[in-house]
């Protein structure tokens, strides 16, 4: 995914808004922080606060590096899915790419939790995202999921 | 545990409206829904009760910081070195 400076910046709000329409409370706004580098993490973290008590965090990370021309390619991400009523977790990751292709065979890996901290499996094959609006589809759509994650049905790289 | 998604025809209810009114507002993006088959749709109740709710959208904005190094994404991978090491 590559996108000009000012595409970025859009992007990065759109994140935010997009979760704002889903219900979600930014916590703080996007953040992002960037270092002699040039490379730029941004940060978005969306908090649900639940009827019942406890509550669900969105949380949309990426890092991306400057590219001439005034654009920037976006090299990582990782986006998590925390639903602590439920005690579940679901996330899609793509980061440290020469170590994760060497350890797991696989640039993009997936985590899923039926029981959060109780994975059946550590890494799970991925696809990479296009953006961070798929991964909000695909995070709320866990959410919404009233049976389980679906876990068990995912390829375990470990 | 409390509901988390509505039906259309729910939101229609809700709404007074009819549901292809509520499909016309989830098609054109101004009600969030997941679509979980090619004819079933799923709205999130924190969507509902944000799209009829008379709070303003915030208007967001980035804050930038300097770092000595970007933060790490992620959990640690299990390196190929670890089998360097108990070889």
């Amino acid at each position: 995914m590559i996108l000009s400076t000012q595409s970025l910046n859009q992007y990065v709000l759109g994140l935010a808004k997009a979760l704002d329409t889903r219900g979600f409370e930014i916590e703080g706004g996007p953040v992002a922080e960037f270092d002699p580098t040039g490379h730029v993490a941004y940060s978005v973290v969306g908090v649900l606060d639940e009827p019942g008590g406890g509550h669900t965090e969105i949380i949309l990370d990426e890092i991306w590096r400057p590219l001439p021309e005034r654009r920037w390619e976006r090299r990582e991400y990782t986006y998590d899915l925390v639903d602590r009523p439920r005690q579940r977790r679901r996330a899609f990751h793509l980061h440290d790419r020469e170590l994760a292709e060497a350890a797991l065979r696989a640039v993009v890996h997936e985590h899923c939790e039926e029981r959060i901290g109780q994975p059946a499996c550590q890494h799970y094959l991925g696809r990479e995202l296009p953006d961070g609006f798929q991964a909000i589809d695909l995070l709320v759509a866990a959410w919404l999921e009233p049976g389980d994650l679906g876990c068990a049905s995912l390829i375990c790289l470990d | 545990m409390a509901k988390r998604f509505y039906s259309p025809h729910d939101v229609a209810v809700l709404l007074g409206v009819s549901p292809t009114t509520v499909m016309s507002r989830i098609h054109d993006g101004a009600l969030p829904a997941v679509r979980v088959s090619e004819r079933i749709y799923r709205i999130p109740v924190p969507a509902f009760e944000r799209f009829v709710s008379t709070r303003p959208a915030p208007s967001f904005e980035i804050e930038y910081r300097r770092v000595g190094r970007v933060k790490k994404l992620g959990e640690p991978i299990a390196t190929p070195a670890d089998d360097l090491i108990e070889a």
